[in-house]
């Protein structure tokens, strides 16, 4: 017995030395190559798509794919951001129920979860920002939407009354700068239907050539963004058609008879201009489009806005100049053709200041030509495209990119700062980023 | 939107047990030769025959295996499969009926695997758990044809559970799907044979036959995600058929002196048996699945040697090689696998006259194993995109610690 007590401890001994070698061959993560750019201190200047905007909001989990983080990941540095707790600033827009497809605006609100970060945000990306804010906003009442009766909080959270985007900027001695400005300069115009005032291109050169000379001063490596062309979004594309198509099944009549801003005063958009997006409906024109033949002015109770003088709301809406379509939430041909026209020369305008300062920037049209072409984009597996939800580039706000399209920005890029400063920086693997659109 | 059901699920590979009695496992497995238990009703049926009067085993094995992926390429983050012990029991019972014939019985798991990774990791898509368990019940009559040559035939019934249950994409919406099968077969049968010569005192030579077992599961899917998706979850009855693979392993058995017994074997597994994983929904609303495995057949070597310290006290060693059945393409995290080396001791002691027990443990190598053209898709992708989906490619570090006991009584 004692030898069976003796032999069985020595093979226990000899088991445990054998389980404690559990060997793993080292490996060692690729060396990243980031040529003559320096992320050591990574700053982002910009609007909605700085901040990582989707559904209308900005939460936290939706901030986590914002594309200067998703570079900050890549590059291996840090990346601090005015978070909010879900579900994020106001209006959240998340699927109710997907046959048919209804949303709903999520009526709660997170809170700002950072705070206390000791020091400037990396990322000073505002929601709402025009160019004008970059050099001059302080704060909620000192934005440039203030002067149109709308004080935009988010300066108060991103800024915390520490100074301008672009002094916040400069105070982090930036090493490197994602320079992304001047979207709402003009989107504001065609998204509430050629009624918002543009800005003066005159006006964009001083602002624009303000803010570049003061980051050159600081030596950093910058990447510009450019305007993309937002009439390719589903936020113009979506709701005309079908309204085309609606009309085209109603007998006696012609077409969509719409406000328009000048004289005189109304005018028609045939079912072929809609189909063909001559004439575009906004988004936020999708519900009013469910009224369309209605006797009714519940447009504008539903919006608490006052029937305007000279509407008769008890003529069938959207199909008589009496009752006719708003104007706010259609884009005409001459609205079109003035956003073009403006978005040309503000893009202009940047490349210009760019090359002079040596800066590279990002022409958007090849991403977003090719998400609006028929066959779309393929990445990692995954189709993407100019469609809305089902086209897994766009949030539901038609406007804003899903974490996927966010990751797909930030791949543009980091390929421009691979060809600008010789990195090699490896692009996200797309599809390893989440879906994100939410439902109730 | 995408959904693509199980991209890559699998339902098992190289999951064949060889631990039935601490013996044999002190010895590598290299026992088909040199059967000298009840559990020769699993190794070796012919063995029975030089077994005198009846004879009991009962005991178990406890498995504790773990897994870690590195990846997925070029990244080399370490996720490590979540930490599992299982116990397959083991009892064999064998009488000699008359000088010429001897009867055995049995209960084992001759198939079974069980891998659990968290639910957040890189390749849920993949698998999240998984589990399956064989309990086959052999049945063997053995014929003494001459004093040093025997072979033996017999059945087996064998039933099956099997639960899947991994992560689905609701991408482009937010968050996942988890969707959980699960199956049983409640009556699958095989057979078997084997032969054993004794040409010389110190010289045995024994081979057996397993064949393969056809298993046909029915069970049920249900699934959990967004409420606005629920159409589109698979659920309902399913049916999956497997077949765990023929096994043809011979061996030979020396006492070289009279302490030390040395043996060897060779052991042939037909995994070619399992050439697709294909789970079927009832409801044609669902796509059936149907995934490559494409295992190839497969060979295990085995070496053993027993020193007898005295009449009542042995000890064991044992090393093997077994090679791994699955192309690395094919290779999914349900089932690491890789070639694996075997290390085994053990002790074997004769507590009275009638009443034994031995004891083992084994330490199971896998070669670390990298992965850099897998055919497995670990991302949300749609039909036809194959090509540029995202691969699931990495190193993978497998070992396991066994634990193995049988008591023994013979009258």
């Amino acid at each position: 017995m004692k030898k069976i007590i003796i032999s069985l401890s020595l093979l226990s001994i000899i088991a445990l030395a054998i389980i404690g070698c559990e060997d793993y061959t080292d490996l060692t993560a690729p060396g990243l190559n980031l040529g003559s750019a320096n992320f050591s201190r990574f700053v982002s200047i910009g609007d909605s798509y700085t901040m990582g905007e989707q559904s209308s909001s900005v939460f936290e989990s939706a901030q986590i794919y914002s594309f200067g983080n998703i570079i900050a990941k890549q590059v291996g540095t840090t990346y601090a951001q005015a978070t909010f707790s879900e579900p994020g600033t106001a209006g959240r827009l998340e699927i109710v129920s997907l046959s048919p497809f209804t949303t709903y605006v999520n009526p709660n609100q997170g809170t700002p979860t950072n705070l206390t970060y000791p020091a400037p945000y990396n990322n000073l990306g505002i929601k709402g920002a025009f160019l004008y804010d970059v050099l001059n906003a302080r704060s909620a009442n000192t934005c440039y939407t203030a002067n149109f009766g709308s004080p935009n909080p988010l300066f108060n959270v991103v800024l915390r009354g520490l100074g301008t985007q672009l002094e916040l900027s400069i105070a982090q001695q930036p090493t490197f700068i994602t320079l992304w400005v001047g979207n709402n300069d003009i989107l504001a115009f065609a998204s509430r239907g050629g009624l918002f005032p543009p800005t003066d291109p005159a006006v964009f050169q001083t602002q624009y050539t303000q803010i570049l000379t003061a980051l050159n001063s600081t030596g950093a490596k910058i990447i510009i963004g450019g305007l993309p062309n937002a009439l390719v979004f589903p936020y113009f594309n979506t709701v005309g058609p079908g309204v085309g198509q609606a009309i085209q099944g109603i007998t006696g009549a012609v077409g969509l008879v719409y406000q328009t801003t000048g004289a005189p005063g109304v005018s028609v958009a045939t079912p072929t201009d809609l189909i063909n997006k001559n004439v575009m409906i906004t988004l936020s024109g999708s519900s009013a489009a469910g009224l369309l033949g209605n006797t009714t002015g519940k447009y504008y109770t539903d919006n608490n806005i006052p029937v305007p003088t000279g509407v008769d709301i008890t003529k069938p809406f959207g199909l008589t100049p009496e009752n006719p379509f708003p104007n706010n939430l259609v884009l005409d041909p001459t609205e079109i053709a003035a956003y073009l026209q403006l978005r040309a020369g503000y893009n202009q305008i940047i490349s210009g200041l760019a090359a002079g300062f040596g800066y590279s920037v990002i022409d958007w049209d090849n991403l977003f030509n090719q998400l609006a072409s028929s066959g779309g984009l393929s990445v990692n597996g995954i189709n993407f495209s100019a469609t809305y939800v089902t086209g897994n580039f766009f949030s539901l706000d038609g406007i804003y990119p899903t974490s996927q399209g966010y990751a797909i920005i930030a791949n543009e890029f980091i390929k421009a700062v691979n060809n600008k400063y010789s990195a090699s920086i490896p692009v996200v693997d797309v599809s390893t980023i989440p879906g994100s659109l939410v439902f109730k | 939107m995408i959904l693509v059901v199980f991209p890559g699920i699998i339902l098992a590979g190289g999951f064949q047990l060889n631990e039935h009695g601490a013996k044999p496992m002190g010895l590598g497995g290299a026992f088909t030769a040199i059967v000298n238990d009840a559990s020769a009703v699993y190794w070796n049926g012919a063995g029975l025959s030089y077994l005198e009067g009846t004879n009991l085993l009962l005991g178990a094995a406890i498995i504790g295996p773990s897994t870690s992926f590195r990846g997925v390429s070029p990244a080399i983050d370490k996720s490590s499969m979540k930490s599992q012990t299982f116990v397959p029991p083991h009892f064999f019972a064998s009488h000699k009926i008359s000088e010429a014939f001897s009867v055995g019985l049995g209960a084992s798991v001759p198939f079974g695997l069980g891998t659990k990774w968290s639910e957040d990791w890189m390749g849920r898509y993949l698998a999240v758990e998984t589990e399956l368990q064989t309990i086959s019940f052999p049945l063997v009559i053995s014929w003494a044809i001459l004093e040093n040559l025997s072979i033996s035939v017999g059945g087996s019934y064998s039933f099956a559970d099997v639960t899947i249950a991994q992560a689905n994409s609701q991408t482009p919406f937010v968050g996942d799907a988890f969707i959980h099968l699960e199956g049983d077969d409640k009556s699958a049968f095989g057979y078997n044979a084997g032969i054993m010569w004794k040409p010389m005192k110190e010289l045995s030579i024994g081979a057996s036959f397993r064949s393969e077992v056809d298993y046909s599961f029915e069970g049920t899917a249900t699934a959990t995600g967004a409420e606005q998706l629920a159409a589109l979850l698979p659920k309902g009855n399913i049916t999956a058929d497997l077949t765990t693979p023929m096994n043809i392993q011979g061996g030979i058995g020396y006492r070289v002196i009279e302490q030390l017994q040395l043996s060897a074997d060779f052991q042939w597994v037909g995994w070619s048996s399992y050439d697709k994983l294909a789970v079927d929904f009832e409801d044609p609303a669902y796509d059936d699945i149907s995934r490559p495995r494409n295992y190839e057949d497969t060979y295990a070597i085995r070496f053993g040697a027993e020193y007898f310290l005295d009449d009542n006290l042995s000890f064991l060693g044992g090393i093997y090689f077994d090679k791994m059945p699955v192309q690395p393409e094919y290779l999914s995290p349900s089932l690491p696998d890789a070639d694996r080396l075997g290390f085994s001791i053990g002790a074997d002691a004769h507590i009275t006259e009638n009443f034994g027990v031995s004891g083992s443990f084994l330490y199971i190598r896998s070669s670390e194993l990298t992965v850099t053209n897998s055919n497995e898709i670990y991302t949300p992708y749609e039909e036809g995109n194959e090509e540029s989906a995202s691969r699931f490619n990495g190193t993978y570090n497998s070992y396991a610690g066994l634990f193995s006991f049988s008591l023994y009584y013979n009258f």
